[in-house]
């Protein structure tokens, strides 16, 4: 048989398998399904993000504008030491070395750093628990 | 009722509307467990395949993108179950339905049903003699009307092999009912 034959018969073989081929589940098995729909959904709730993308977007842009305002306004102030900054500001000093001299004061650093640890922690926490979730729903 | 399509059904269930899934399982039901019984050729193996299937797309119906067809991403996580099932089975027995489960017509007369019957029986048996992949792509490309360009996406084949494979499938499934039929009627 070569190829025309194959496609001058193939309305009549796809009627018949169409007519024939296709098998049917039980009758309740829609019921069934949607039992187990049901019952994953008890399981798992949705996930939403702690953050939404507008509010990551928002955080990000004010920590941004807060530190260039702690920058602008605390630039003045006398460093004053502490544990805090003998463990940061050595590490700032040597990045405002490269950068063109820089000098930040304790504050400016302090505000920075809560801001960027405050972020890490959210952004931190928003993959363990979509990580979660998805363990969850799996 | 109105009739929706089967992404507009997906955003009003995403929006809530949890028991309008149920028109979705209805509608691809069928042809899911046939695709399924294909490569499992065990009824009870492949609505367990199907159910499972129809539980993963509704958890992940966010995940569809709506930019194919929704029948032809659950065909492929009906497929890949149905795989995963298979590789799963932990004894090398199988037990091989004997009969297919076709669809009952209330208008056909008993002596029409017989005469289905029996050409369901053939066709079943012709079916059983292709491979596996074979029996899927026939099932999907008389049956779904599915395009190779769907096939690859829910088998996960090759085009060219798609191409080679179903027009020997064809040519293999048109001669062995052909002998089957001369062999009843002669």
């Amino acid at each position: 048989m070569d190829k025309e034959k194959l496609f001058e018969r193939d309305d009549e073989f796809k009627r018949l398998i169409r007519e024939e081929g296709l098998l049917t589940t039980a009758p309740d098995f829609t019921h069934r399904v949607m039992q187990m729909v049901r019952e994953s959904d008890q399981k798992s709730p949705e996930y939403k993000p702690l953050l939404s993308r507008k509010a990551w977007f928002l955080l990000v842009t004010f920590t941004i504008l807060l530190v260039l305002a702690g920058w602008l306004v605390l630039s003045n102030e006398n460093p004053v030491e502490s544990g805090y900054t003998t463990v940061v500001k050595p590490v700032w000093g040597f990045l405002s070395s490269i950068n063109l001299s820089i000098h930040l004061s304790s504050g400016v650093l302090l505000i920075a750093t809560i801001a960027i640890a405050s972020i890490g922690l959210l952004l931190s926490l928003d993959i363990f628990l979509s990580h979660k979730y998805r363990e969850a729903s799996s | 009722m109105m009739q929706y399509d089967d992404n507009q059904l997906i955003n009003r269930i995403l929006d809530g509307a949890v028991q309008e899934y149920s028109i979705l399982i209805n509608r691809h039901k069928d042809l899911a467990f046939t695709l399924a019984y294909r490569l499992l050729n065990n009824r009870e193996d492949a609505e367990e395949a199907v159910q499972d299937a129809f539980v993963k797309a509704y958890r992940n119906l966010r995940g569809f993108r709506q930019d194919s067809k929704f029948s032809t991403w659950l065909f492929r996580i009906v497929y890949n179950t149905a795989i995963s099932k298979k590789r799963s089975r932990k004894t090398g027995f199988q037990w091989i339905d004997e009969l297919p489960f076709v669809k009952e017509n209330p208008d056909r007369s008993s002596e029409e049903e017989d005469m289905m019957a029996e050409r369901g029986s053939m066709l079943d048996r012709a079916l059983q003699r292709l491979s596996e992949d074979e029996r899927v792509l026939i099932t999907l490309f008389y049956i779904n009307e599915s395009t190779v360009e769907e096939i690859h996406g829910i088998t996960g084949l090759s085009k060219s092999n798609i191409k080679v494979k179903l027009f020997r499938a064809r040519k293999k499934l048109q001669d062995l009912v052909g002998l089957m039929a001369q062999s009843v009627y002669i």
